[in-house]
């Protein structure tokens, strides 16, 4: 069954019919937050809000052919919204998140760190719209849906992306 | 091409997005741009980096719970997760979204009464530990559970049943809601509670929006079960549509006050020609006049109308129902209009500037001297006193003023009079108007007069009249009669 038809069945009153939504594009949201977040808290706080807003709001989506633009546009609006938000950073003895991320950081090389303290230091919209292009393949007609900007608008963002973050990297060289 | 083109050429490129023609141009330009040629390699090479950058993926037994968690993040989180404890406990392996379902319907049956159902989510509270949230422990209120409902049946998911819903209308406390929800799931049925619901002030404004979507039912049924009620005349105001105005018009013409009264609330100038033919019929005029008065300012445009078109009524009513315009159409219309008089008089009682210039101009004209100046007369401003005195110097037009001012009590008249008598005789209309004078003022002038033969027998006359008293015409015996009162 594909996502327009479990759409439907969930817009007739199958509540079970979301289930086998979320299961199928868990993963495509996780990872999408992630590269986002860069953070595997934030990653599933934004996955999570992404399917109750999605389930609070399906039945008001027409265009079933957009179902996955829109999921991406329900999380990449809330990844913007949490970030405007100050962190709460709970102090506690020994922070296991950070210690995974670190092991996690050895095993790759310097280049890939690199790039992605790139990505993460990248503008909001510029981040959404290079993760959709580049890690999650979209066409630029999907990714103006999903961003709710002009196709033009979606082709530029992308492009600032790659090249900010190709100087990024460079000054990041140099000053190593 | 410039570089900052470029760049977007370059990304354009790397998707495969760019036509023949700007293939062409980014080639161009790279072959004589060095630094373009540098970022178009590393851009090459950043982009199979991104192939090559991993994610941990945080393994099998995280998307195990994936579902319990998003559960638990529901709006209703606490329920469904104290509900996951329950399904676990009893080894329902899946709960997943069927929990939620089960939670909508034991609050739905919370909501409507179901004692057994209240008792399972009070346990569900207790067990949750947020005991300051029991909602069900202070006096069976069933408040948040039943706004929860509401909000449910308002995105219409699961519950349709009409019944329900007007048990938490007649019992809840989200009575606006429920009225709502009950209307727009029934309009017929739904009908009787509304219109009840007139009798709550706080429901009123939300009856009334919920029945001017069909007024002309609502108007039927009011007729038929509530004739002539306060309630019934109260939302016939109210409805503002078309159909009940024609109602009310139909009541006005049978002379229903109350209708007439309503009539007042509705704010449109098709009220005001109805409740303006009202003031033609003696037992409306009064209820009438009341309610042009609220319906303000659409009853001054009727009025301005009909005064234009002569209309002696309009032109009278003016006088209690009028704006900063009403002057200004009245003076167009004086010299037109065969109720001058009405028109002076309306004019007068505005006390406005603007007229008391149109009064004096118009004594320049000897058809309308007269009564400009008995309307300059009512009118008591230092402008139309200063011009009624220096009128009573003129020998000319003294007589005219002295009509004019029959009625008039100011004191500062008797003086011009008395000199204007002293040189033309002291007229029967001179004299009538210094009768009306307070007799302190006005004694020790008919005395003076008294030296002149011209004027001693009317003054004669008037002392008499004046004191009960008759000295003659001896001025001396008047003097020491006047100065032994004085003293």
């Amino acid at each position: 069954m594909n996502d327009t038809q479990l759409i439907s069945r969930f817009k007739e009153g199958d509540t079970a019919a979301f289930n086998a939504i979320v299961e199928r594009h868990k993963k495509r949201i996780y990872f999408f937050a992630l590269k986002l977040s860069q953070d595997h808290q934030e990653a599933e706080d934004i996955s999570q809000e992404t399917f109750i807003r999605a389930y609070n709001k399906l039945h008001a989506l027409k265009n079933e052919s957009c179902f996955i633009p829109w999921l991406y546009k329900i999380a990449g609006n809330y990844y913007r919204s949490i970030i405007r938000r100050p962190k709460l950073k709970v102090v506690t003895d020994i922070d296991l998140s950070s210690l995974s991320v670190e092991e996690e950081q050895v095993e790759e090389d310097e280049t890939k760190k690199a790039m992605k303290r790139a990505i993460a230091s990248l503008p909001k919209k510029q981040k959404i719209a290079l993760v959709l292009r580049c890690f999650e393949g979209l066409s630029y007609a999907e990714i103006s849906q999903a961003m709710n900007v002009s196709v033009s608008s979606a082709k530029a963002h992308v492009s600032y992306a790659r090249n900010k973050l190709r100087d990024l990297v460079e000054r990041n060289k140099d000053e190593v | 091409m410039k570089c900052n083109k470029a760049k977007l050429y370059m990304s354009l490129k790397l998707d495969d997005a760019l036509s023949n023609r700007q293939n062409r141009l980014l080639k161009t330009h790279l072959a004589c741009c060095k630094n373009c040629q540098q970022r178009w390699q590393d851009l090459q090479k950043q982009e199979s980096l991104f192939q090559e950058l991993s994610f941990a993926d945080p393994g099998e037994d995280y998307w195990d719970s994936y579902h319990v968690d998003l559960a638990s993040r529901f709006p209703l989180r606490r329920y469904v997760a104290a509900a996951a404890i329950l399904f676990a406990v009893i080894g329902l392996y899946f709960f997943q979204f069927k929990a939620i379902d089960e939670n909508n319907q034991l609050y739905k049956l919370a909501a409507i009464g179901d004692r057994e159902a209240q008792q399972v989510l009070l346990q569900r509270e207790k067990a949750s530990g947020s005991v300051n949230k029991l909602y069900f422990m202070q006096n069976n209120r069933f408040h948040n559970v039943e706004k929860f409902v509401l909000q449910l049946l308002a995105q219409r998911k699961n519950f349709e049943s009409f019944d329900d819903i007007l048990h938490i209308y007649t019992y809840g406390k989200e009575k606006t809601l429920a009225l709502y929800d009950l209307w727009q799931m029934d309009t017929k049925r739904a009908l009787p509670f509304v219109v009840a619901a007139l009798k709550e002030d706080k429901l009123y404004s939300t009856a009334i929006s919920l029945l001017k979507e069909a007024e002309q039912t609502t108007c039927n049924y009011l007729c038929a079960n509530m004739y002539d009620t306060p309630l019934m005349w109260r939302t016939l105001g109210d409805l503002r549509g078309n159909y009940s105005l024609a109602l009310l018009n139909q009541y006005a013409q049978n002379n229903s006050k109350e209708a007439v009264i309503a009539l007042g609330k509705r704010g449109s100038t098709e009220a005001a020609q109805i409740l303006f033919a009202c003031m033609h019929r003696y037992q409306l005029r009064e209820p009438a006049v009341q309610s042009l008065q609220y319906l303000r300012p659409f009853s001054t445009e009727v009025i301005h109308e009909k005064i234009r078109q002569d209309d002696v009524v309009a032109i009278e009513l003016a006088q209690r129902i009028f704006n900063k315009d009403t002057p200004e159409v009245l003076m167009n219309m004086a010299l037109h209009t065969t109720h001058f008089k009405q028109v002076a008089t309306t004019l007068a009682t505005m006390n406005d500037h603007r007229s008391v210039d149109f009064f004096i101009q118009l004594t320049n004209y000897k058809k309308y001297r007269a009564m400009a100046l008995s309307a300059l007369a009512t009118v008591d401003t230092p402008r139309t006193n200063r011009f009624l005195l220096k009128g009573l110097y003129d020998e000319k037009l003294h007589s005219e003023f002295l009509q004019a001012l029959q009625n008039s009590k100011d004191t500062r008249i008797i003086e011009p009079i008395v000199r204007v008598a002293f040189r033309k005789g002291l007229s029967r209309l001179a004299m009538n108007v210094l009768l009306n004078m307070p007799k302190k003022e006005v004694i020790p002038y008919f005395i003076a007069m008294l030296r002149s033969s011209r004027l001693r027998k009317n003054a004669h006359l008037a002392l008499k009249q004046l004191t009960n008293e008759d000295f003659g015409t001896n001025q001396y015996l008047w003097m020491m009669w006047w100065r032994r009162g004085q003293m």
